[in-house]
């Protein structure tokens, strides 16, 4: 990007204007299919996270289970609320995975690595696992908070209120960004071809992306609260491209922004709504899946768009709703087939595999 | 006692009587003195400190510290091992140890939930 492009950006988005809109983006035809069968007796709550192995394994984040708070002397202790599933190809219900781990309480997202390890993000715990291809915790990075707030915004006793957010824990002012691997409320994780791992850190009060070693050793990490380039409102997804690429679904500030490997701001693009989850294709020629929902609960206003990494949408498909084909909080999407995605749901509790029509 | 807070391990006799500080050992998280004369122990025994992160910093410090000490019992480091980390032989907030052989020690990690056992080979150290 030219630095008179750069100032221009920068310019447009002082004078508070939105980035400029594309227009006639075009429908794409779709077929969907509800994915998942459950036991009798266990049930998927709020997907947040979905994503397949190189078996066609699908696996599920959800918030679902017994979640309970014990009131210690002087602090919460959270545990429980989440549960790790694993289905066959067809979705049919395998296992549970990770029962009663320490770090599932309120699940955010789920990702499967090239090497089929499965990564949860939690948000109450604020911390990343990794599970082994067998199932077994190969990594954990961030630490849950000793005490996590059961009521968000109100301080304990002796101490200030502030602002939103909860459940992270940190105390640490908005936009100062945290040193090293302390989340606050992360999102998401992704890794580039060296097997760096770089996490959404997050919607609690750190705004910023963190990059480690393949040993989960902090490397660095950038951004801070705010709406110019290189900051965040709500860091909500990762995708990393072939190149090394990072590119970062700003929710707050509606768009994408690219960085190199290094956290240097490339370019940034509009046009796909309130980004709330991205998934990049592995193909020579990559696209990215963005899921829009215009308002809180993904009622009214919801659509997945299809963009080419310099930001030109190629189509949409879907519209808010409980309908197979509409989406309510599409929070997930796993698009190991470019025209065959898994779209797992929080408000509507499920996992639609979606087959684009060409 | 590793008395973390004011960043040193004291030490008090029976009657809880103070007797000494070792200021030198960073945050002491955990604190193990290894066990007395037997088979596999000549009957000299040492004091084990792990070193994490400070209580004035958040978690994160973690990546800065994580070092244990081996020391004469009366506060003179003469040894360490490890350092912050998730791979083998790195540690990540080190909350406890079990050092019964002063040569195999046992971990508890909060940061990392596991335990690692430590095998020290001090001879080899020498050569």
């Amino acid at each position: 990007m030219t630095r008179t492009a750069r100032v221009l950006i920068a310019a447009v988005l002082v004078c508070g204007a939105s980035l400029p809109a594309q227009t006639g983006v075009p429908e794409i035809a779709f077929d969907s299919v509800d994915l998942l069968k459950m036991p009798r007796d266990i049930y998927v709550g709020e997907v947040a996270g979905v994503g397949a192995n190189s078996k066609g394994q699908i696996f599920v984040y959800t918030r679902t289970g017994h979640p309970y708070a014990t009131l210690g002397d002087n602090r919460t202790f959270a545990r429980g609320g989440s549960r790790l599933f694993q289905f066959d190809a067809a979705g049919k219900f395998v296992r549970e995975l990770g029962q009663d781990v320490y770090g599932f309480n309120a699940a955010i997202g789920l990702r499967v690595d090239p090497q089929d390890n499965v990564w949860t993000i939690d948000q109450a715990a604020s911390q990343v696992v990794k599970f082994d291809s067998e199932g077994r915790i190969a990594l954990v990075l961030g630490r849950k908070p000793e005490t996590i707030a059961v009521r968000p915004n109100q301080p304990p006793a002796g101490q200030p209120a502030r602002g939103g957010g909860g459940g992270g824990g940190g105390g640490r002012a908005a936009g100062s960004g945290t040193p090293g691997s302390s989340f606050s409320r992360p999102t998401d994780v992704a890794w580039d071809q060296a097997g760096n791992i770089y996490v959404a850190d997050g919607i609690g009060n750190s705004n910023r992306v963190a990059k480690f070693d393949k040993d989960g050793r902090f490397i660095k990490h950038w951004g801070s609260t705010g709406a110019e380039p290189g900051q965040f409102n709500g860091v909500k997804a990762l995708a990393i491209d072939s190149q090394g690429n990072v590119y970062v679904a700003d929710a707050g500030n509606k768009r994408i922004q690219v960085f190199d490997a290094e956290g240097v701001f490339k370019t940034q693009f509009g046009n796909v709504g309130t980004p709330l989850t991205m998934c990049m294709t592995r193909g020579t020629t990559q696209v990215l899946y963005v899921s829009h929902a215009g308002d809180e609960d993904g009622m009214d206003d919801a659509a997945i768009y299809k963009v080419q990494l310099d930001g030109k949408v190629i189509g949409k498909f879907g519209s808010a709703g409980k309908l197979l084909k509409q989406f309510g909080l599409a929070n997930s999407i796993d698009c190991r087939n470019e025209n065959e995605l898994l779209i797992g749901e929080m408000t509507n509790w499920r996992v639609q595999r979606i087959t684009l029509k060409k | 006692m590793g008395d973390r807070g004011n960043a040193r391990v004291q030490v008090l006799d029976n009657a809880l009587n103070w007797k000494a500080n070792y200021p030198n050992v960073g945050n002491p998280w955990a604190v193990c003195v290894s066990g007395g004369p037997g088979p596999k122990n000549p009957g000299k025994q040492y004091l084990f400190v792990s070193n994490s992160w400070p209580d004035s910093a958040p978690a994160a410090a973690a990546e800065f510290t994580g070092e244990v000490y081996k020391m004469e019992l009366d506060g003179t480091i003469i040894g360490k091992f490890g350092r912050a980390g998730k791979a083998p032989g790195e540690f990540a907030t080190i909350h406890q140890m079990d050092c019964r052989d002063p040569n195999v020690i046992y971990t508890a990690e909060i940061n990392d939930w596991r335990s690692q056992k430590i095998l020290l080979k001090p001879k080899a150290a020498l050569q």
